[in-house]
């Protein structure tokens, strides 16, 4: 039943949460293999239909260099804190030097992208392509299976221009001969950019994007206020129930924004968000680690309730750590909200201009 | 057309014709791209336009239309709209299904449930919190059992996921075997 035998191509990516994806080859087509931990599922792109491979870069890499950046910052500084206890000095430092290399890893393995392939019936993305190197490794294959497949059709390069010609004009030589002049290769992009269609407001998911900015403004307001001075526990809650509502938010607001046409903005917005406030997440976290190890009570020395509770005010408290803490939140978040706002402002005013139909006689 | 996966807009042909980069002119991401002869001969569609004279054989599923091939599989007269080029033979629809039913084209899965790696992490993941094993261990035996024979995954067909899981779940049993024949000895039977 298992007669072919398909080498692999692909490993899934570093970064893939809800399934494996991975990326197989057969003489004749692709197999795209997403494995979820108990099935699996293919599909197939035989190679005879490839019309197209198209992929860009990503920012994946950078997120990843700076958020794996931010735990070797944090275990350095732990390590460096907790120095005069060897022990757990090289422990820590082992930590940070264990994200370093992934850091290396990260940064050797070349620019990640998102990788398609067009045929006649559909576009699917191959997930399991994640760097730009495997891009062009995918390339040099298909060219390879695509000439033996599509043998007999023209050649991929020099590539003529299809169907839809320009309008012959008549004082070029070719519009007498009857055949349509070649494209010339620098065509500027503005000259051949499709009036996109009317969008509909449904399915943007505009309120969730609303609320996302509007949750970040509000968490900027209590950190602000907390930063003035009047820090109290009530306070404390609701500003760490705020940030965790903007952190659950962002990240779905970041996936619905994707979707979203002209929303590169937004996007960029959305991943400033994501990064930042991941960021004060890692720092609070160290702090907590930091105010434990050097805490002058040992936790087994007393009541542990107790001791949580000293670091909790020690953390928590009207502290310079909590006064920074407070005062660049406020700002981070504060211009998270306006600038998605804005942002949200802008893609509405383009949509809506797009949807208004042109008048007569405009071109 | 090559459209930009990113927004979705459909490129000109002055975008991807010429250079390999472009920037999509709607969402300004900078695509890198590789076109195909695919691109500009799209398969034809089936010939639809003749119809049968009154002394030629009829297609099995189209009496107005005439024969032009035996399915490979089931010998019926069928047209060239009923065709189905796969794998090298002529098929018709009903043995296309026929096939996909009984597991016959393995070409044509789309998915398949993976026993093997599901034993494996029965008898692996419960090892964290060691008294679930007592349960896990027999579904663990269960799975390999039931899953032996089923359809293995196309691209890692080997069984060598259903030995491990096997063996480490009976180690698992022998284990809670050996236990219990302990506690029975301390606690039973001798006054």
């Amino acid at each position: 039943m298992n007669a072919r035998r398909y080498r692999r191509f692909a490993r899934p990516p570093s970064v893939s949460v809800a399934s494996r994806p991975s990326l197989w080859t057969d003489d004749d087509h692709l197999l795209l293999v997403d494995f979820n931990g108990m099935t699996e599922s293919y599909r197939r792109v035989y190679w005879r239909d490839v019309q197209a491979l198209v992929w860009y870069e990503t920012p994946i890499r950078l997120i990843l260099s700076i958020l794996i950046l931010l735990f070797v910052a944090g275990f350095s500084g732990l390590a460096f804190l907790a120095r005069s206890a060897p022990a757990g000095m090289w422990v820590l430092l082992g930590f940070a030097a264990f994200f370093g290399l992934l850091l290396l890893i990260n940064l050797a393995r070349g620019p990640t992208c998102a990788c398609f392939v067009q045929t006649a019936t559909a576009v699917h993305r191959l997930n399991a392509i994640g760097r730009v190197r495997q891009a062009h490794r995918i390339e040099a294959l298909a060219s390879e299976r695509v000439s033996q497949q599509q043998s007999g059709d023209v050649p991929p390069a020099p590539l003529p221009p299809p169907a839809m010609p320009p309008p012959p004009q008549a004082d070029t030589p070719s519009a007498s001969s009857g055949v349509p002049p070649p494209l010339p290769a620098s065509i500027p992009a503005e000259a051949h950019a499709v009036r996109p269609p009317p969008l509909a407001l449904d399915g943007s998911y505009l309120r969730l994007h609303v609320v996302a900015f509007a949750t970040a403004l509000a968490s900027a307001v209590l950190d602000a206020v907390i930063a003035g001075g009047w820090n109290n526990l009530g306070l404390s809650v609701a500003s760490m129930l705020a940030g965790s509502a903007l952190m659950g938010l962002v990240i779905v607001g970041l996936v619905r924004a994707r979707r979203l046409p002209d929303s590169t903005g937004l996007v960029r917005t959305y991943w400033f968000a994501l990064v930042t406030v991941t960021a004060f997440w890692v720092v609070g976290y160290a702090h907590m680690m930091v105010l434990m190890i050097t805490s002058p009570t040992h936790p087994l020395g007393g009541s542990e309730v107790d001791y949580l509770r000293a670091v909790s005010r020690l953390h928590g408290g009207n502290s310079t750590y909590m006064l920074v803490n407070a005062t660049v939140s406020a700002i981070a978040e504060g211009w998270i909200g306006l600038m998605g706002l804005l942002q949200l402002q802008r893609m509405l005013a383009r949509w809506r201009l797009l949807s208004t139909p042109p008048e007569a006689g405009t071109p | 057309m090559v459209g930009c996966p990113s927004c979705t807009i459909r490129l000109e042909p002055g975008n991807w014709t010429g250079d390999r980069q472009t920037a999509c002119p709607r969402c300004g991401r900078k695509l890198e791209w590789r076109v195909f002869p695919a691109l500009f001969h799209p398969p034809a569609p089936p010939d639809t336009s003749t119809a049968a004279l009154t002394d030629e054989s009829r297609c099995f599923f189209h009496a107005d239309r005439p024969a032009a091939l035996v399915c490979d599989a089931c010998g019926r007269f069928i047209c060239r709209l009923c065709d189905v080029t796969f794998e090298g033979r002529h098929l018709c629809a009903t043995c296309i299904s026929a096939g996909m039913r009984k597991g016959r084209f393995a070409h044509l899965d789309r998915g398949r449930t993976r026993y093997d790696s599901f034993a494996l992490t029965l008898a692996i993941a419960p090892l964290a919190l060691w008294p679930f094993t007592l349960l896990t261990a027999p579904a663990a035996i269960g799975v390999v059992v039931f899953g032996w024979r089923k359809p293995r995954s196309l691209v890692a067909p080997n069984r060598w996921r259903f030995v491990v899981a096997g063996i480490l779940a009976l180690l698992q049993i022998a284990g809670w075997a050996f236990l219990f024949a302990k506690l029975a000895g301390a606690f039973g039977g001798r006054p």
